[in-house]
């Protein structure tokens, strides 16, 4: 049994550890699931970089009762209901990763869905490469500086709320807001290629997620 | 080994029946016909209408070699695009198809294109994906889909050894390559790519390349039959290595200004004598 003093001690311990910003005990790292949008993934070759990273795979409907992280790879227009459980989720205090692929069809409707349920507001595509060469790197700035290649049609964002976590060039296309993050240029398919500098970004990320905001 | 020929090579202007003769008087016993060149030849051409483009080709006395297709540099099975990759994979079925109707088992396909906005693992990995899947479709029609070596311009699989355990990655044997011996250029030896692949080979293509042209002397060029760099006497020993007895087909440039069909009579005797080993 834990006396009044040890009690005391333990409880002005955890107060200086708190104020310090650092937790007592090892953070723990949300269970991931990659979920399998089925036809609304438009390019399963995300899942299917997302799942190489060793996340597993995770059919809809989505349960809000296990609470683990989610990735939602490549997306664009999604029913109301998923995206309702989604910022639901959101808003209790998941992680969630939502990839865009709105460049590749749905752009109109994945817009309105953002602004609606997450007050994220996106821009029309981009293709990159449309007028020639580019460079052809994303800048991420957080959770570590490092460049991984564009995916040709990318969604920009114009969120004034959202931290810009990744751009190309002055074009923003990954954002966090609380624990959302926005990828508008697909990171799976590099994740799938093998990237050296995608695995660095994404796994960064997930040991962020381990941690306090 | 049996002599084919192009339906890309027909001038401008002639019918898919002019051409054809012209083909048969030349000395081929085959042609290729290449899906989505010619208008004859098209997405949209139907069962019926390819079934009818089959008796005109045995009505010459000709034979269909093989089914090449004129899409895949704008629409190939490594796009990053979904909706771009969706109809090249339905353009290499067309081939499958078609190749069942014509009476042929052997298609051509330009495999992966890495280009500076889609790089190489991706395309890797993607073209693998989708042969796989396009290879099912293949073995039950019995149908081949030849990959073809464009190193240079597909920037893809630039050696023989890399383009072996790509194939080995694919894991069907209804996929091989499709030889083009005039594509190697100055970053490999076309015998030794036979050497390699040997009954990997679904059909051959002749042409030649005149190495390191141009003003600065960084081009390749494209020429006919004996008038560039191949080391021929060493690619036909290769062939008959590998015990290959198939249709070895003219691909060329077409760049006769003036008497188009020279070009047709020029490479079928070329041909004759690269088959009879007579250098």
């Amino acid at each position: 049994m834990l006396s009044r003093r040890a009690f005391v001690g333990a409880l002005g311990a955890a107060g200086a550890t708190m104020a310090a910003g650092v937790s007592a005990a090892p953070p723990s790292r949300p269970e991931w699931r990659v979920l399998d949008l089925g036809p609304d993934c438009i390019l399963r070759e995300s899942l299917a970089g997302f799942c190489r990273t060793g996340i597993p795979p995770c059919p809809l409907p989505l349960d809000n009762h296990e609470r683990p992280a989610y990735v939602v790879p490549t997306a664009a227009r999604l029913t109301d209901d998923l995206m309702t459980r989604l910022s639901r989720h959101v808003y209790e205090g998941g992680w969630l990763i939502f990839e865009s692929a709105a460049g590749f069809g749905g752009f109109e409707a994945q817009r309105e869905q953002l602004a609606r349920h997450f007050r994220l507001t996106i821009e029309p595509p981009v293709d990159l490469w449309a007028g020639g060469v580019s460079a052809p790197y994303v800048d991420y700035q957080w959770p570590v500086h490092t460049k991984v290649r564009d995916f040709s049609s990318v969604v920009p964002l114009a969120a004034p709320k959202a931290e810009i976590i990744g751009t190309i060039g002055s074009i923003p296309v990954a954002a966090r807001l609380g624990r959302l993050i926005f990828l508008g240029s697909p990171i799976g398919p590099s994740l799938l290629a093998g990237d050296r500098e995608a695995y660095l970004w994404f796994n960064a990320l997930l040991q962020q997620t381990a941690s306090p905001l | 080994m049996k002599k084919s020929i192009g339906d890309s090579l027909f001038a401008k202007g002639w019918t898919f029946e002019q051409g054809l003769a012209l083909v048969k008087k030349a000395g081929f016993g085959g042609v290729e016909l290449w899906l989505g060149d010619k208008p004859w030849f098209q997405m949209n051409t139907s069962d019926a209408e390819v079934r009818a483009l089959r008796r005109k080709v045995e009505d010459t006395g000709l034979t269909v070699s093989n089914v090449a297709n004129a899409l895949d540099w704008d629409e190939n099975i490594s796009a990053r695009d979904p909706r771009i990759r969706e109809k090249a994979l339905r353009h290499v079925e067309r081939q499958i198809e078609t190749a069942q109707l014509l009476g042929t088992d052997s298609t051509l396909v330009v495999a992966g294109l890495v280009t500076a906005e889609i790089p190489y693992n991706e395309v890797y990995g993607r073209t693998i994906e989708s042969l796989k899947a396009l290879g099912e479709k293949a073995a039950k029609a019995r149908v081949k889909i030849g990959c073809e070596n464009c190193c240079a311009e597909q920037r893809f699989l630039i050696t023989p050894r890399e383009f072996w355990q790509f194939l080995n990655e694919v894991n069907n044997p209804w996929v091989g390559i499709h030889l083009d011996v005039g594509n190697i250029h100055e970053t490999g030896f076309a015998e030794q790519w036979i050497e390699i692949h040997g009954p990997r080979i679904t059909r051959v293509h002749l042409k030649d390349v005149l190495r390191h042209r141009g003003r600065c002397g960084d081009q390749s060029v494209y020429t006919n039959i004996f008038l560039g760099d191949n080391n021929w006497p060493a690619i036909r020993a290769a062939l008959d290595k590998v015990r290959y007895d198939g249709w070895l087909i003219a691909e060329m440039e077409s760049r006769y200004r003036f008497a188009q069909d020279q070009q047709f009579w020029d490479t079928a005797a070329a041909i004759d004598r690269f088959i009879a080993a007579r250098f």
